[in-house]
């Protein structure tokens, strides 16, 4: 469904992608994991339009979509959607203004029916009665992440882009997200791809992952095979991130 | 020398950049859908925040004016001119840019720091992922509410400029509003009212420009956003005095023409 062959881009000259393949599947909960700045986000914001890549190709449903116009991108972003590494809700605008918003070309009764799916699916029914009244700023972090993936939910997205979803989120919330990714995923039958730094959460959900390092893949496979792999950057990069969770999990002292 | 040059030439393409932005945003209603309930909602909620001040800065003008022509005038026995010269001063002149020096301040300061922390809280991003153009949607509404509610409030606050000059010429000097308006016409002809609207609508369009530019392309956290509030408040006052030169220089040519 989602294809990136030999993906090159930079910064200046910075070289951030060199050489990204990846190949993923309808429905899939697909993982890319890796360290900061080996080009996770880069590559997520270039499948959908926020960056245009130097080099390479990307395909969404077979089709080439590497040299699209930006007309072209709005009618894919329609199917593609991403939730952001902040929540990126607009906080002058009440809840009920963000939920309709990508959807306000719709009618009315149409539009109610998404929201109050989408509530239900993110587990924010608690707010039903009160979006026209409710700014996001009044959200906890963890409900405004939701209320974003809500947002992104009633377009009925095809695909869901997460960027680093649990980001400065603690471990209950964050295992939290990651259950209310694969039940949106079920439910909506979206293809989710995910960009995390979250290992532990990582391998519970997703159905193959991606190890980057370098701007490429270094790894590509089930969390299973992932574990076993004697890959020495994949050995480091797994221990290293256990033994961060474990220090974020211990209490203080 | 090679490192001024690179600098200058930056500089030029980044004002090359800004005009055709500045050109985007204008000729985007007719190009594509034009958020006409969000300009309204921004108009308003601009116009009504920034009333208060305009009132106070317009009527305080005006006063601060007609005080020190009434003390020159006082000396020559010609307090019978302080209505028309008062006038014509706040028209033409003070009234205009102490207006537009305030409502940059609030108006195009407030308009850039929201624009700047959409941008670094990634909301524009996120408006662009939905399909929706963030220039259309965020920027083209903003622009048209800054420069239209500045041109109202500048135009407003003129007016109160005035009768802030009639008042403070009643306190101080005993001049009834009858007395002070009967001089108007040998010194506050056509000229100083098209200079005055002109510069309202110069002024309101080169805020919303400025504030908006630098918003919509604020970058790096809290410091970015700070960034755009600064240069947009620096920006708008330099570029404002240099319009009022120009404007006043054209209308003057026109008017010398005409006649």
């Amino acid at each position: 469904m989602i294809r990136f062959t030999n993906v090159h881009k930079s910064f200046g000259a910075k070289h951030v992608l060199r050489g990204l393949n990846l190949d993923i599947g309808a429905g899939e909960a697909f993982f890319i994991l890796g360290g900061s700045g080996t080009g996770k986000s880069v590559a997520l914001k270039s499948l959908i339009g926020l960056l245009r890549i130097d080099e390479g190709q990307l395909h969404y449903n077979d089709r080439d979509i590497t040299r699209c116009s930006e007309e072209a991108f709005t009618e894919i972003r329609r199917e593609v959607s991403m939730v952001f590494q902040l929540p990126a809700l607009l906080d002058s605008r009440t809840l009920l203004e963000n939920l309709n918003l990508p959807i306000r070309h719709l009618a009315s009764k149409t539009r109610w029916e998404r929201i109050r799916s989408a509530l239900k699916a993110t587990h924010l029914d608690v707010y039903r009665n009160d979006l026209h009244q409710v700014y996001p700023t009044s959200l906890s972090y963890g409900e405004q992440k939701r209320m974003a993936l809500a947002r992104s939910l009633v377009t009925q997205p095809r695909v869901l882009l997460y960027d680093e979803p649990t980001t400065g989120m603690d471990s209950e919330t964050a295992k939290e997200i990651h259950q209310l990714i694969r039940s949106v995923a079920q439910l909506y039958n979206t293809t989710s791809l995910v960009v995390s730094h979250d290992i532990t959460n990582a391998l519970a959900t997703a159905d193959r992952l991606a190890v980057m390092h370098e701007g490429r893949e270094i790894f590509v496979g089930t969390a299973d095979e992932l574990r076993r792999s004697p890959h020495p950057i994949i050995d480091a990069f797994l221990t290293s991130s256990h033994q961060r969770e474990r220090r974020t999990a211990e209490p203080r002292r | 020398m090679k490192h001024t040059w690179k600098k200058v030439l930056a500089n030029v393409e980044t004002l090359g950049a800004s005009l055709q932005f500045f050109a985007k945003v204008c000729l985007h209603p007719l190009r594509h859908r034009f958020e006409a309930g969000e300009c309204l909602k921004q108009t308003v909620s601009v116009s009504l925040r920034s009333l208060p001040t305009t009132m106070v800065a317009g009527l305080f003008t005006g006063a601060i004016l007609a005080v020190q022509f009434y003390i020159q005038l006082r000396d020559f026995g010609a307090e019978a001119a302080l209505g028309g010269l008062n006038t014509s001063g706040t028209l033409r002149e003070v009234g205009p840019i102490l207006i537009a020096f305030m409502l940059a301040g609030k108006v195009g300061a407030y308009t850039s720091a929201e624009l700047a922390s959409m941008k670094v809280s990634l909301q524009t991003d996120a408006v662009k992922c939905m399909g929706i153009d963030p220039i259309g949607y965020l920027v083209v509404p903003r622009f048209f509410a800054v420069a239209s509610s500045a041109v109202v409030l500048l135009s407003f606050g003129l007016v109160v400029s005035v009768l802030g000059g009639a008042t403070a010429a009643y306190l101080i000097g005993g001049i009834n509003l009858t007395q002070y308006l009967s001089m108007l016409p040998r010194f506050a002809s056509m000229e100083p009212v098209v200079l005055a609207v002109s510069k309202a609508i110069g002024f309101g369009v080169l805020m919303g420009y400025i504030c908006c530019w630098n918003g919509y392309h604020a970058e790096g956290g809290s410091q970015g956003v700070g960034e755009a509030v600064q240069k947009t408040a620096t920006q708008s006052m330099v570029s404002i005095v240099v319009m009022d030169f120009l404007i006043s220089c054209l209308v003057h040519a026109w008017m010398q023409f005409t006649h």
